[in-house]
């Protein structure tokens, strides 16, 4: 899987590319800013580009315009951002139109090498990828007359998953059942929530994530 | 018309030569020559103004009636007749011109008889002049002289003459009395107008009349002393008719004047001054003008005000005349009903009113003049007198001071017994002036009051047989006085409006005066209780009088004006502070004093010192939150890594000898580590939201939103306001939702962020317990300092039970 980096540090730029490298990505290219982002997106055509949040000149939002505009342009192209805060609307931001290919995780996941390479692939075949941080504050917010009290504390760890963008499989995976325990649950929730059953991941991702902004 | 008085004219001449021609050839008219001219003068003086009156009024039968008189008159002559019959018939006619005299005098000025009295003495004088005469010839064979016989005689008799005699000295009397009372009455009713035209007439007549009377009277007693008396009834009554002509004449003077008139009206300032011209010419002071204003469709009289035309009309022995200009009604004269006499007169009078009234463009225009006119006449003080024609003041009005003479000694005193010679025949001309010719008068003279030479302007108008003098000062002294004056009232309305406070002192620092701001600030009228006392006693506080008196008697000394703060007493005993100077100045009699000047300073120190406090606090709160975000990271992040790098040491010490020891040790590092970062983020954000910067208000908001432990509502404006409004507008709803969470007990809560006359309108409410103490905990006093830092405010409301609601409202620059 071709990954193209954009990170204004060299040091985290560098430890990352050889983390990617040893979890057998295929570091294309790199960037210190957003238009030698573009410039080697264009140029590669990765499966993947992964971008820091802040980078010159101004240090606040380049990375997430840059990826935007990477969605736009080249919409085979996974965009994963990471960045320092936890800031739903961020994410959001991201995720507006469409989960697929998309992912938003806190800089901290990379030191967990498993998952981090993890999400990287899931981005870079069309999925999504969340940060657990996030969706934990936005499963967490209180809403007035909150369906969300009416599930379980595994139906909620499911949805959680659901929302960091987790297929059925990777959901069983991570909480050691069967795929069969995930899909009643996935039901049991939409069911709760009131909302359309969808069978794709990516759009599960979005509904869940409209429910939970709402 | 004039065929008619050619006609009349050669029949009397024609006459008049058959009488010249009986008079000369009469065998028994001893003195013909004589007779002749007595009786020439009174014939031809009543046929001539009889005609002359008659070709001036044809309408009017009084013309011809005085035409009558001369050729009854003439009648007589045939008693110079030698023929018998024809000197009978001149016998019986001879008095007839008496009884058409009555007759045309009772029948002036109109023409015609109106009363039955007035009838029934007409025809008493005829029938005592003809029928009595005639019955009595038929009885009396007597003829005079070497006259002819009496051809209508029918018998002697005595008895029958003398019963004739007594009837005709009744009916003589009859007429006699009842005319005398009948003119008398008339008289008395005339108004001013026909009096005029009665004059001439009436004084002759009743002359002529009263002569006659005697010469009845004294016929019985001596018939030569009668005859005598006869001559002087015939002279007099040869004055009626020039006596009717010098009426004439002055109708003639009078529309002379109408010239003068015009003058008078074109420069006559207003509409009073105007009807009093027309007034005077017409000689009708009761005449009233009335202006037709087309606009408002009404009627003004001359004052101003509205005028019942109709009332006014139909008042009795009034007559109105419609003033025209240009085809168009413009006013009405109301005048006496008399002056229809004199209709050309008052025509003219009428005309030259119009051009007056036209000359002031619109009578509209003529209005505003009026208003403009008695504003001034209100608003000018003016000295007014009034005169009778001999210089008597009559009455005054206005301020003695004014006056040469006390008021007491001025009523009833004579001009020239008060001033100076020239000075009051220049006023007494004047006055005369004005009286005389109803024309107002105007001029300047100089007196001396107490010593000093004062101008004044007089206007002189007539008031019936007085006038009024109004005077005006025009002295430079009255000038400089009255600016004086103004100027005075001018800096007195500064002094007290202004917020300055001001009081006069002498040189011992007692109180000579205040103005109103000290009054109202210490509670203390400015009178006889506060003047006199020391300045410091009165306005002081206390603990502070000793240094001001200090103060001000080295300036007394010293003469400087220094800048001082003290603080003074308040109405209602409180103290304000004051920030004060002196400068010397002299005071209204000349003496050295201070003016102490000072303004009320106490709100804007107020105001200071809650700045210092304010931005005190601010600092104080940037002090300690640096020491937090030391002591976070000294006690956390640092101690994390310290801990983190040891690990990290150990780690790599086992990495060869136990492998398993080190990855267990890199794990919990790692997870150190996870934790350090954690921490960091926070600070980061404790520090300020970089959110809130890239993103704004609303998204900011939501993330503290997402982050409370309770359901929070955001409505937010979406748009972005200036960076410090945003930090504290955030901070406001952080601090509010962290004060929720830990003490209100609430269920939910609304933030609403709204924009409202250029201000930033934040909310917080939650459904709590209320009851939030705003100055009580550093968190709400901190937000406070940093919106008012700002210029915007902060306002809690928490009534116990009822929640508590936050709202900052800050400016958005």
């Amino acid at each position: 899987m071709r990954v193209v980096l954009a990170e204004d540090s060299v040091l985290l730029r560098e430890g990352v590319a050889r983390i990617l490298g040893e979890a057998g990505f295929d570091v294309v290219g790199q960037a210190g800013n957003a238009d030698e982002l573009m410039l080697k997106v264009r140029s590669y055509s990765p499966d993947v580009a992964i971008v820091d949040i802040r980078m010159p000149p101004s240090h606040t939002d380049e990375g997430l315009r840059a990826a935007q505009e990477i969605r736009e342009r080249h919409p085979t192209v996974g965009v994963l951002v990471l960045s320092q805060y936890v800031e739903p609307s961020y994410a959001m931001e991201l995720l507006a139109e469409s989960a697929e290919g998309v992912g938003y995780l806190l800089k901290d996941r990379i030191s967990d090498v498993r998952e981090f390479a993890d999400a990287v692939r899931r981005v870079g075949e069309g999925g999504s990828a969340l940060d657990p941080t996030i969706v934990s504050q936005l499963v967490g917010r209180r809403r007035r007359d909150d369906p969300i009290d009416q599930l379980t504390p595994r139906e909620r760890e499911v949805l959680g998953l659901m929302a960091e963008g987790r297929s059925n499989s990777g959901i069983a995976e991570q909480l050691v059942v069967t795929e069969r325990a995930v899909e009643k649950h996935v039901t049991s929730i939409f069911s709760k929530l009131r909302l359309p059953a969808a069978s794709e991941d990516h759009r599960r991702v979005l509904a869940v994530l409209a429910y939970l902004r709402s | 018309m004039r065929n008619r008085i050619l006609a009349v004219l050669t029949l009397a001449i024609a006459a008049t030569a058959g009488a010249l021609y009986l008079a000369f050839t009469s065998d028994h008219e001893e003195n013909p020559a004589f007779v002749t001219a007595v009786y020439l003068v009174i014939v031809w003086s009543f046929i001539g103004t009889g005609l002359f009156a008659w070709a001036r009024r044809p309408d009017n039968r009084f013309g011809p009636l005085m035409a009558s008189v001369g050729f009854a008159f003439m009648l007589g002559s045939l008693s110079e007749s030698n023929d018998a019959n024809v000197f009978a018939v001149g016998a019986i006619v001879g008095g007839l011109g008496i009884a058409v005299f009555v007759h045309a005098l009772l029948a002036f000025p109109r023409g015609y008889l109106e009363t039955r009295l007035v009838f029934a003495l007409v025809a008493t004088a005829y029938f005592v002049v003809v029928g009595v005469q005639a019955l009595y010839n038929a009885f009396n064979p007597e003829t005079c002289d070497g006259c002819p016989r009496n051809a209508i005689l029918v018998t002697d008799s005595e008895a029958a003459r003398t019963a004739l005699g007594v009837v005709a000295v009744i009916g003589a009397a009859f007429v006699l009395v009842g005319t005398a009372a009948v003119l008398a009455r008339r008289w008395r009713a005339a108004s001013p107008p026909l009096r005029r035209t009665l004059a001439p007439i009436f004084a002759t007549s009743a002359a002529t009349l009263s002569l006659l009377a005697l010469a009845i009277a004294v016929s019985f007693v001596s018939n030569q002393a009668s005859d005598v008396i006869w001559w002087f009834v015939l002279a007099s009554f040869a004055t009626v008719p020039l006596a009717f002509l010098a009426g004439l004449l002055q109708i003639r003077l009078a529309r002379a004047s109408v010239a003068t008139l015009v003058v008078e009206l074109l420069s006559a300032d207003g509409l009073e001054e105007l009807q009093d011209a027309i007034a005077g010419t017409l000689g009708d002071p009761e005449l009233e003008l009335a202006v037709w204003l087309p606009e408002t469709f009404e009627w003004i009289g001359a004052d101003g005000g509205a005028f019942d035309l109709a009332a006014a009309s139909d008042r009795e022995g009034r007559a109105t005349t419609f003033v025209e200009h240009e085809g168009e009604v413009v006013a009405t004269l109301v005048h006496d009903a008399a002056l229809e006499e004199e209709r050309d007169l008052v025509d003219a009078v009428g005309a030259a009113a119009g051009l007056a009234l036209a000359r002031e463009g619109t009578v509209e225009a003529l209005r505003r003049s009026e208003g403009r006119y008695r504003a001034l006449l209100d608003a000018a003080p003016d000295l007014m007198f009034r005169f009778d024609r001999e210089g008597t003041y009559l009455d005054f009005n206005g301020h003695p001071e004014d006056l040469v003479t006390p008021p007491e000694s001025l009523l009833g005193s004579r001009a020239h017994d008060i001033l100076p010679q020239e000075t009051a025949d220049h006023i007494v001309n004047g006055v005369r002036e004005a009286i005389d010719t109803g024309r107002l008068v105007t001029g300047d003279y100089r007196v001396t009051i107490d010593g000093v030479e004062r101008d004044f302007e007089a206007r002189i108008v007539k008031d019936g047989d007085e006038a009024i003098v109004i005077a005006r000062e025009f002295t430079e002294l009255k000038r400089l006085n009255l600016q004086l004056e103004r100027e005075r009232d001018y800096i007195r309305t500064v002094v007290d409006n202004a917020p300055s406070l001001f009081c006069m002192v002498d040189l011992e620092g007692r109180i000579l005066r205040f103005n109103q701001t000290l009054e109202l600030l210490a509670g203390v009228a400015d009178g006889a209780d506060a003047r006199g006392q020391p300045f410091w006693e009165v306005f002081i506080v206390p603990d502070e009088a000793d240094e001001v008196s200090r103060e001000l008697m080295s300036l007394a000394a010293e003469g400087a004006a220094g800048e001082h703060e003290n603080r003074w007493r308040a109405a209602g005993g409180g103290e304000a502070v004051v920030a004060w100077s002196t400068t010397p100045l002299l005071d209204e009699h000349g003496r050295p004093s201070f003016l102490i000047s000072g303004s009320d300073i106490t709100e804007r120190k107020e105001h200071e010192e809650e700045l210092r406090r304010s931005r005190t606090r601010l600092i104080e709160a940037g002090d300690a939150e640096r020491r937090r975000l030391e002591r976070n990271l000294h006690d956390g992040a640092q101690q994390r890594l310290v801990s983190l790098s040891l690990a990290m040491r150990l780690a790599q010490a086992k990495l060869k000898t136990d492998p398993a020891e080190a990855g267990k040790l890199l794990d919990s590092a790692s997870e150190e580590l996870a934790q350090a970062l954690e921490e960091l983020r926070e600070l980061a954000r404790g520090i300020h939201p970089a959110i809130l910067s890239d993103r704004g208000l609303p998204a900011a908001l939501e993330a503290l939103a997402g982050r409370a432990p309770l359901p929070v509502d955001i409505s937010a404006l979406d748009e972005r306001l200036p960076p410090p409004v945003e930090a504290a507008a955030y901070y406001v709803v952080s601090e509010a939702l962290t004060n929720v969470a830990k003490y209100a007990q609430a269920s939910a809560v609304d933030v609403r962020v709204t924009r409202l006359n250029g201000r930033a309108v934040v909310e917080v409410a939650d459904d709590g317990i209320g009851g939030a103490d705003p100055l009580a905990g550093s968190g709400l006093r901190g937000l406070a300092d940093r919106v008012e830092a700002l210029d915007g405010r902060l306002h809690v409301e928490s009534a116990p039970g009822r929640g508590t609601m936050i709202r900052a409202e800050i400016p958005c620059g």
